[in-house]
């Protein structure tokens, strides 16, 4: 009994995924949208980004703990890459396309967030 | 005494226009300085996008001082770029839309989209990873017209003395009359022959030579676009000799002048190695341009002269 307790309390002290929270660092062209559930952007525009990962539960996600990645799923139409400061990302659209970005949270793929990149 | 501190004087201020004064005119024109341009802060502000000319023809470089960052870069104008970091690492630069500023390898880029385009620093840690440390937004526009500068001088017309050499540069220019920064590759006339002759030709720009008295008319051509200068030679025509002098500048020259004017065709046909060895000919005839600018290989020259290309290329400098 005392196991199981200790058990569920070990679980309960894990933040559980519940989505991202993605906001521009700068100014972005008409037309763009970031967040977590959408992503346009403007063909050939770059844009700083930086993510907050959110839990449903009351722990946290921690920068310094947990790590957050973004991945294009396909380089192509969609480059994103980290900077040297965690939870924070470039993010350009390199071709009019479609395609989706992959959110991973501490390895694990989370969900594909939808990214649409439209003409200048 | 008097006389004595006359002379003493002269001799000064002539020492003095010596040391200080410009150099002669000997109606040559030299080689323009080449400084590139100041750096860029990146959004990030890391640390520095450090512009490069790829060709010495480039207005952007075109400076005995370093110019500001391009505003804008012609569409097909060839350009380099790297990053430097506060720190004084040199990281390598990738284009954010392949698209729209291609990659040609060793940092050099082609514009080819007018719009914004991000270019992306990106350093690869020693854990595997890469990042992005800073980037920047390149601006690309397409040239709305052409200007020949010569001597950092707009240019539409020249007078020249037997002998002399001008150097006359293509310069693409937006719709606020801009300078657009990159290399550019014109197609250069001259006509008709004889008066003057192309003796050197680089991707933006050409050298000159006077040959005899007369008239002729320069031109460079980017696709729809096109700038002209006249070209007066000095001297009396009735004492004319066809030229066959060699050129005395732009390194070893292959001269192989011969200057024909009938009443259907005029063809002029130069041969010359610059300083890197490369090889420009050009043919010129009244009923249709012949200039292999492109290729790196054999080029047929049609005329009299008949000459062909055996070098790797017509530009000194390709990525």
């Amino acid at each position: 009994m005392r196991r199981l307790g200790l058990l569920v309390v070990l679980v309960g002290c894990k933040p559980a995924y519940d989505g991202v929270r993605l906001e521009l660092k700068d100014a972005a062209p008409d037309g763009t949208v970031v967040s977590g559930e959408e992503l346009v952007l403007v063909e050939g525009v770059p844009l700083l980004i930086s993510g907050e990962v959110q839990s449903s539960k009351s722990k946290a996600y921690d920068r310094e703990d947990d790590t957050f990645e973004l991945e294009s799923d396909d380089e192509a139409i969609v480059t994103v890459e980290r900077t040297d400061r965690a939870w924070e990302f470039v993010i350009v659209g390199s071709m009019v396309g479609e395609t989706c970005v992959h959110v991973l949270v501490d390895g694990d793929e989370m969900e594909c967030i939808p990214a649409t990149v439209i003409a200048q | 005494m008097v006389d004595g501190r006359i002379f003493a004087g002269l001799a000064v201020l002539l020492c003095g226009c010596g040391l200080f004064g410009s150099e002669p005119d000997d109606g040559i024109d030299d080689e323009p300085p080449i400084t590139p341009p100041e750096g860029m802060t990146g959004e990030r502000a890391k640390g520095k996008f450090n512009y490069f000319c790829v060709s010495d023809r480039d207005p952007a470089c075109l400076s005995s001082y370093a110019l500001p960052f391009p505003a804008a870069i012609a569409v097909g104008g060839r350009f380099g770029l790297m990053y430097a970091t506060s720190g004084g690492d040199t990281l390598a630069v990738f284009s954010g839309s392949p698209a729209r500023i291609s990659g040609m390898g060793a940092s050099v880029f082609a514009a080819l989209v007018p719009g914004s385009t991000g270019m992306l620093a990106y350093d690869y840690p020693d854990d595997g990873s890469e990042r992005i440390v800073d980037f920047l937004s390149l601006s690309v526009e397409v040239p709305e017209t052409v200007v020949l500068r010569r001597n950092d001088a707009d240019v539409t017309a020249m007078t020249l003395e037997v002998g002399d050499e001008a150097l006359v540069i293509a310069v693409t220019r937006d719709f606020l009359d801009e300078d657009l920064a990159g290399t550019l590759e014109f197609e250069w006339t001259l006509e008709p022959a004889g008066a003057a002759e192309i003796i050197e030709k680089k991707a933006g720009g050409v050298r000159i030579r006077a040959n005899g008295p007369g008239d002729a008319t320069v031109t460079a051509t980017l696709g729809e676009l096109s700038a002209s200068a006249s070209i007066h030679v000095n001297g009396d025509v009735a004492t004319t000799e066809p030229s066959t002098s060699e050129p005395t500048t732009g390194g070893t020259t292959l001269a192989e002048t011969t200057s024909e004017t009938t009443s259907s065709e005029t063809t002029a046909s130069t041969g010359s190695t610059s300083e890197t060895g490369t090889t420009s000919e050009t043919s010129t005839t009244s009923t249709g341009s012949t200039t292999d600018m492109t290729t790196g290989g054999e080029t047929d020259t049609t005329g009299e002269t008949g000459t062909t290309g055996t070098t790797g290329g017509l530009w000194e400098e390709q990525p």
